[in-house]
């Protein structure tokens, strides 16, 4: 969009500084420099400029004044272009994370949930009297296992009605200690990659986290 | 008769000052441009623009429903940047933090010639320069570097006759080449004269290679 000023001889503003031919020439060149220059105003800066160098310096002069400026005005205001409302900001980039952070901590428990409901499913469904033991020898085979360190107490999560009852859903928490074998890849003495057990040194885990 | 071709519909003021989130949001966008101009003309040099821009943001969505008329939304705007401006160098002076003033006139300086960012640092400088000038010429001359906004929109926004505002924009022009060619002419002007000799002297294609240059005569 461009100003709709033209060279309008006619046109001259009651509070123009002065109007001698160098302040008529200062109005051409920024007539120019709007883009709001005509033709007509084009012939008058070039009868003015004559074969002077003069206005053509001034010309080219405020040209590259006005560059300038528009090149400092743009680098100022960028950062304050980038602002956007409060309300924009909550649905933009914090809010999904927000929203995930606050699930975090009920994942585990929904976790633990799934695989509750999943045992006592396996225990409370009539057992099939071919294929699985007797209700509860499993759970208690699988406590004796040197990896199991004990249990949690139950956590209790839902009561709902039945027609012949209430189904309570609850989580038995069992805590297992499994050590971890690591290896690292490193090269023998032929070049070769081998797989070599990692010792884990408790001090040198800490000093690195 | 204002220019009206910048200013948002009246109905999506309407729906922004009832609450409706993608109108603010739309309005806000058109806005912020000429928003930060105003800003830049009125903040003090040692605050950040952004900082006060988030404030005006802050204040567009919590005070938007006190407007009482869709077509004085722009003024409206326009005074709450300018407020937020003048308290903020209110309270800049209430600190009298004078460190980050003395660094902000650092700013200012005009770096050495030949520097890499040469383009960059004479633009920035010349900026500052205009942060100087009195601010009813300051203004106009800001807003008039918003892409897209006319004399006749800055005039209806400042409510001031449109020849007085390009007057003042004529005024600030002159005033900013004047501080431009001062320093330049006297950083490298007994050079150019002599280098200017040698080539072109008159017409069009020497001045504009005088210009790039940085060649000066008064």
């Amino acid at each position: 969009m461009t100003d709709d000023i033209r060279h309008d001889p006619a046109r001259q503003p009651a509070d123009r500084i002065a109007d001698g031919p160098s302040d008529r020439l200062d109005d051409l060149i920024d007539a120019i420099i709007d883009g709001a220059a005509d033709e007509s105003a084009w012939d008058e800066f070039r009868s003015l400029a004559g074969a002077g160098v003069e206005p053509w310096r001034r010309l080219a002069e405020a040209q590259r004044c006005a560059s300038l400026l528009q090149t400092g005005f743009e680098a100022a205001v960028a950062p304050a272009l980038a602002v956007s409302l409060p309300n924009e900001r909550g649905t933009t980039r914090h809010a999904p994370r927000r929203a995930f952070a606050s699930w975090r901590p009920a994942l585990g428990w929904a976790a633990a949930l799934i695989l509750g409901l999943g045992w006592a499913g396996s225990v409370l469904v009539p057992p099939d009297p071919v294929a699985a033991p007797a209700d509860g020898t499993l759970l208690a085979r699988y406590l004796e296992q040197p990896f199991v360190v004990g249990e949690l107490p139950v956590q209790v999560r839902g009561i709902s009605a039945v027609e012949d009852g209430e189904v309570i859903t609850y989580v038995r928490q069992i805590v297992e200690r499994r050590p971890v074998n690591l290896y690292h890849l490193q090269l023998d003495e032929n070049s070769n990659p081998v797989l070599r057990e990692a010792r884990q040194e408790p001090a040198m885990l800490a000093s690195r986290y | 008769m204002p220019d009206r071709g910048l200013e948002a519909p009246d109905h999506v003021v309407v729906l922004a000052m009832q609450g409706d989130h993608r109108a603010q949001s739309d309005l806000w966008r058109a806005h912020r441009p000429w928003l930060a101009a105003v800003l830049l003309s009125h903040k003090p040099r040692e605050l950040d623009i952004e900082d006060l821009m988030q404030d005006v943001a802050v204040k567009f969505v919590a005070k938007l429903h006190t407007l009482r008329d869709a077509q004085s939304f722009r003024p409206w705007l326009r005074r709450i940047a300018i407020n937020i401006a003048r308290e903020a160098a209110r309270s800049l002076k209430t600190r009298g933090d004078q460190s980050i003033e003395e660094e902000g006139h650092e700013q200012g300086r005009f770096p050495e010639p030949g520097a890499q960012r040469q383009t960059t640092d004479e633009a920035a400088a010349l900026l500052q320069h205009a942060m100087t000038l009195p601010v009813e010429f300051r203004e106009p001359l800001l807003l008039r570097c918003v892409r897209g906004l006319s004399s006749a929109q800055i005039a209806d926004m400042l409510d001031l006759p449109r020849t007085t505002v390009e007057t003042r924009l004529s005024r600030a022009r002159r005033m900013l080449r004047t501080e431009w060619r001062q320093r330049h002419g006297s950083a490298d002007g007994d050079e150019a004269a002599a280098e200017t000799e040698s080539t072109e002297t008159s017409g069009p294609a020497a001045a504009v290679a005088q210009s790039r240059r940085g060649v000066h005569h008064d």
